[in-house]
């Protein structure tokens, strides 16, 4: 039987629960299921026979957790058990097509959990390679909450199998995976990976599951698997069970088959008695076809953004070319910059982020992914891969959690070999842009044939013309006035006669030209009018937003004008806002979070905020650039800085000490500070290219810990006292330490450990230091070490709190 | 419900307890009175009366300070609460207790706590509850953000979390405790691993016996570090009511757990996990402590 096939055509039937079952045969408590492969090997071929007599097709191995993380607790195998598995289906279920099941690890993938994706990968793949060994037919990767374990599990099946591969997530009550996945989202990725069938599993009966199922049912274009619970589990006497009945959840499950479920069988509390009766209930019931849902979607773990009905911006800004700024971040790995970038664009309205790091003296392959991955941990939209360095791109695809866009790429022959099959595999979108080996298209009609040839050799790689996002090229109105006409004409076609969804990256236009924005706006305005769904610009700029939000109300997209009017209620026109121009660039300048604006608001008319040393005893981070701009009219920077920020900073440290301000306002400060040294130091560089640093301070929490609270408050008082901090943040391995040593030639490194168990980190990279012959001494801190501790693991000095380490610091650069 | 306001002082008490120089002064000074009140509870009242005058006058002036913050707390308190999706586990195992050596061991497995302030807790009861509570992941993903770009907010963003699952953990726990008091039994408070002797390294064995990465998202780092952070796990015994009740009445309970909001408390040098507690490391300390004083 070809199941891949089988599935489109008819209901396929699953068994039901192994754990649940062994467990009241008297699975001993903690005892791992897959040892009872070895040592009661007759009570698992029974249950697997009675799941084959009840009528399933498909058997489960008795291999739920059997992964390297959890069987090393039990001393087996994971060869010998999956191996052993496999065969005691194959004896009792002789004619049934052998499923290899595969659960969660055990262990949440970073940065939910502990475990990096090269770990899990080789986890997967022991277990696929062990499954293909040993003959199974199919692979069911099941009950995972986490996408991106799903993610890796596929991967890895994909890459060491050639079996059909089924692959379920877990779904609480409220209708998202403990992760925060939607159901939406589920189908988005998982079926952008090419796998067989998808669905849902574990955690809840029949009837909670149902309005799951529904929703994944209205996206999904292949198989869908409904594998619920014998009802919620509920605690009688100590004791998990299930209570529904074998008669109840067939009623159930006839509701579900009815939105069109192709594949269902059973899991916890399940038994034979429930296949046997859906089974007899349902075996000539007829499924709804299977439809294609033609959508253009991407998606990061928490949702899903399409593209085509609303208007989608994808912000543009984390991007060197011609931005200064930004290029200086990236050469010096001044992450954070390029984070706040990102986090400033989504709070202004984007709904997904190109990220580009291309600079020549950038390795993207490492930095692309690298900024993807810390993007991942603090916001939660798709990012939009630019590159034109394929290796980086395959890169980041990979290790991305969700669905990302691929920028770009275009008609030549090169390009789509190189990237067809990144697109392919990760299941991305990708924006094709409209040049071939002819260069920038000459008319409307070449526009329309490189997207023709686009689309038609994505086709031959198995990608459909959803997963394309056209880019028709803006060219600059001064150079080529004519040809913006073309480019709109050809965007307009494409929407209407293609039914594709296009991008546009809308600035170039006014290039030469002044009033750029003037010209950016207007553009944009046509070309949303032509069809464009997804602009690729700058959310932070008022005219373009301005202008979207207004299009969406004369589109019909913003119905009664709800968006527009809420944020437009209180709008004043040019003219007037011009007067309030002061107020508006402070506005903008930055913080935006409800604390800075609760410090605005405090005591307006109090004359000690006026002054640079009240703003900083007050924390008002919005006010200190203004004043120390201003300060630097009469003042030079030196004086500035000793004249005011040093002794603002002397009296919050005696406040602070005196316990007259608590810790969170001393940050504050000591953050207010910060922004009006980065000012003087920009100022500094300008005029006299002396550096102000007093010397380059190494600080990570080590190999192990996550607490990094302690290290960040040691690092923002470094700073105030005119360090320069590499902070190369937490869980950092020896390597990592002594490769920042040689490369920054910091004479101070400061370790940081929070728990018992990472102490001994702590203690292996001070030796792995200190075997080197580094000019560099090692400060530690942290509560769980003391002074004698501290000269125990070698390290020079023990720093009990973030002042200390100054004075450590000051100790050290004095000589 | 949990309410923000009634979170509030508990949070503040984690924001000192990150306070370093606090926790210096309290070292030196206030650990020596403190242990002399103790050494003199209830024969030299004047004495203490006097102290504590002009301990209410120094606090005074920072509740001031500190009152302008409890706005902004009371938000992140709020904030943490909207942001978190608690996931709570409870079971239930058979127990036999051993004292020499002293341990805990589940019944019908292989299973075995090694701990004597455990087995103290548990050595009149039959029955063990282990419990674990997590935040959920999103907690982290904001701590993150905060603490890259607004350091005085995450500190207090943490703090919150803190607090929170520590009280989820305790009303979740006290909704099956009341089905238990029908029956007229009671639970003992919970102990979690690095309270007192026992091991953080039981955190995986209690994981994998409720299936807490499966059903709540919950795991562990080999290094015991539990993932979402803002995580608990614990052990409590099941006692008969009377019995257990071996407390003072409850006026003098509060005022001790009052008494007890002190980072390096004199008890804890009585601890047998002292010199390697991750609590007091975290600005804290056990549970465990607050009921024993």
């Amino acid at each position: 039987m070809n199941i891949e096939n089988e599935i489109y055509k008819r209901l396929c039937f699953f068994d039901g629960a192994m754990g649940t079952t062994l467990q009241k045969k008297g699975l001993k408590t903690g005892e791992v299921p897959e040892k009872l492969n070895f040592t009661h090997p007759e009570l698992i071929r029974s249950i697997h026979r009675e799941y084959a007599e009840a009528g399933a097709e498909m058997i489960k191995t008795n291999t739920f957790g059997a992964n390297r993380y959890k069987l090393q607790q039990a001393g087996l195998e994971v060869e010998d058990v999956i191996s052993q598995a496999i065969n005691l289906v194959r004896d009792a279920a002789p004619g049934k097509l052998i499923a290899l099941d595969i659960g969660p690890i055990g262990q949440m993938l970073a940065p939910v959990g502990p475990l990096g994706f090269n770990e899990a990968y080789s986890m997967f793949q022991e277990q696929v390679q062990a499954g293909v060994k040993a003959g199974a037919d199919l692979i069911l990767i099941e009950t995972i909450s986490d996408l991106y374990e799903a993610k890796v599990a596929i991967l890895a099946a994909k890459e060491n199998s050639q079996f059909p591969i089924f692959c379920t997530m877990t779904f609480q009550e409220d209708g998202r995976t403990l992760t925060g996945t939607d159901p939406e989202t589920l189908v988005t990725v998982l079926e952008g990976l090419g796998i067989d069938a998808l669905g849902v599993n574990c955690s809840l009966g029949p009837a909670e599951i149902y309005p799951i199922v529904e929703q994944i049912m209205q996206f999904a274009s292949i198989p869908v698997i409904v594998q619920p619970n014998a009802g919620l589990p509920v605690l009688k006497d100590g004791e998990t069970e299930f209570l529904i009945t074998p008669e109840e959840y067939t009623s159930d499950m006839a509701k579900i088959l009815e939105l069109g479920v192709h594949i269902i069988g059973g899991c916890c509390g399940t038994t034979p008695e429930f296949i046997q009766m859906i089974v007899q209930e349902f075996h000539d019931f007829i499924p709804k076809p299977i439809t294609s849902k033609i959508r253009t979607t991407c998606a990061s773990p928490g949702h899903t953004v399409e593209i085509g009905k609303d208007i989608v911006i994808i912000g543009e800004r984390i991007n060197p070319t011609g931005k200064k700024r930004i290029k200086e971040a990236l050469k010096k790995g001044d992450i954070d910059y390029l984070l706040q970038e990102g986090i400033k664009q989504k709070e202004a309205g984007a709904h997904i982020l190109d990220v580009n790091v291309g600079l020549p003296e950038i390795d993207e392959s490492t930095i692309l992914p690298r900024i993807s991955r810390e993007l991942q941990e603090i916001i939660d939209i798709p990012l939009q891969f630019d590159s034109s360095n394929a290796d980086a791109l395959e890169k980041a695809c990979r290790y991305y959690n969700g669905k990302p866009i691929i920028n770009s790429v275009n008609g030549k022959a090169e390009s789509m070999q190189k990237i067809f099959p990144i697109v392919k595999k990760y299941g991305c979108l990708v924006v094709a842009l409209c040049l071939d080996e002819r260069g920038l298209p000459k008319s409307v009609q070449d526009r329309i044939e490189i997207a023709e040839k686009i689309i038609n050799t994505a086709k031959t790689y198995g990608i459909p013309k959803e997963s394309l996002l056209v880019d028709c090229l803006t060219l600059t109105a001064s150079a080529q006035q004519r040809a913006v006409q073309d480019s709109l004409e050809a965007l307009r076609i494409l929407t209407k006669k293609y039914q594709i969804a296009t991008v546009l990256g809308a600035s170039n236009v006014s290039y030469g030209l002044p009033a750029r924005p003037l010209i950016n706006r207007t553009y944009l305005a046509m070309a949303l009018q032509c069809g464009l769904k997804a602009p690729i610009t700058d959310p932070l700029s008022t005219d373009i937003m301005e202008t979207i939000a207004a299009f969406r109300v004369l589109a019909n997209l913003d119905l009664d004008s709800k968006d527009f009017i809420k944020k437009y209620k209180e709008y004043l026109p040019v003219s007037a806002s011009v007067k309030l121009g002061q107020i508006n660039q402070s506005s903008q300048s930055g913080k935006s979070s409800r604390s800075g604006k609760s410090n605005q608001s405090d005591q307006p008319g109090e004359s000690e905020d006026e002054s640079l040393q009240g703003v900083i005893l007050k924390g008002l981070k919005s006010k200190i650039a203004q004043l120390t701009e201003n300060s630097l009219k009469t003042f030079t920077p030196m004086q500035v800085v000793d004249t005011f920020l040093i002794p603002a900073l002397d009296e919050v440290g005696r406040r602070y000490e005196n316990h007259e301000i608590f810790l969170p306002q001393l940050i504050r400060s000591a953050e207010t500070v910060k922004i009006a040294f980065n000012l003087i130091k920009e100022r500094l560089k300008q005029t006299e290219n002396a550096p102000i640093s007093k010397g380059t301070v190494i600080l990570a929490t080590v190999e192990g810990d996550v607490h990094d609270i302690g290290k960040n408050i040691v690092k923002i008082l470094l700073e105030n006292y005119g360090y320069r901090v590499i902070d190369l943040g937490k869980d950092v391995p020896a390597i990592k330490i002594i490769d920042a040593i040689k490369q920054y030639r910091a004479p101070l490194v400061g370790l940081s450990a929070l728990m018992t168990t990472t102490v001994i980190s702590m203690q292996k990279i001070i030796k792995e230091i200190k075997s080197r012959d580094f000019q560099c001494q090692i400060m530690v801190g942290g509560a769980v070490l003391n002074p004698e501790f501290a000269n125990k693991i070698g390290a020079d000095f023990y720093g009990q709190d973030a002042k200390s380490a100054v004075n450590i610091a000051q100790k050290i650069f004095q000589v | 419900m949990i309410s923000p306001q009634t979170l509030l002082p508990e949070v503040k008490r984690y924001i000192e307890g990150l306070n370093p120089i606090k926790q210096k002064v309290m070292e030196k000074k206030e650990i020596k009175r403190e242990k002399a009140q103790y050494l003199s509870v209830g024969k030299n009242g004047k004495n203490n009366e006097k102290s504590s005058e002009k301990n209410s006058e120094k606090n005074s002036e920072n509740n001031v300070r500190y009152s302008e913050m409890d706005q902004e707390i009371l938000e992140i308190i709020d904030e943490v609460i909207s942001h978190s999706r608690p996931q709570f586990l409870i079971s239930f195992f058979p127990i036999s207790v051993s004292m020499d050596p002293p341990q805990i061991i589940l019944k019908n497995s292989n299973i075995v706590f090694n701990s004597q302030d455990l087995t103290k807790l548990l050595k009149k009861s039959s029955q063990c509850g282990i419990v674990a509570v997590t935040l959920g992941y999103k907690i982290d993903q904001q701590i993150a953000y905060y603490n890259k770009f607004d350091l005085a907010h995450g500190i207090i963003y943490d703090a919150a979390a803190s607090a929170y699952v520590e009280a989820v953990c305790d009303e979740r726990q006290r909704s099956v405790e009341k089905s238990y008091n029908d029956k007229g039994m009671q639970f003992t408070f919970r102990f979690s691993p690095g309270y007192g002797d026992l091991s953080l390294n039981v955190q995986p064995i209690i994981l994998s016996l409720l299936q807490a990465p499966v059903k709540i998202g919950l795991s562990v780092s080999k290094f015991y570090t539990l993932f979402p952070r803002k995580s608990i796990t614990g052990i409590f015994g099941i006692t008969p009511i009377l019995e257990a009740d071996n407390n003072t009445d409850s006026d003098s309970i509060s005022e001790l757990i009052q008494r007890s909001k002190r980072i390096d408390h004199p008890k804890c040098h009585t601890c047998l996990n002292y010199s390697h507690c991750i609590y007091l490391s975290e600005g804290t300390y056990c549970e465990y402590r607050k009921r024993n004083l």
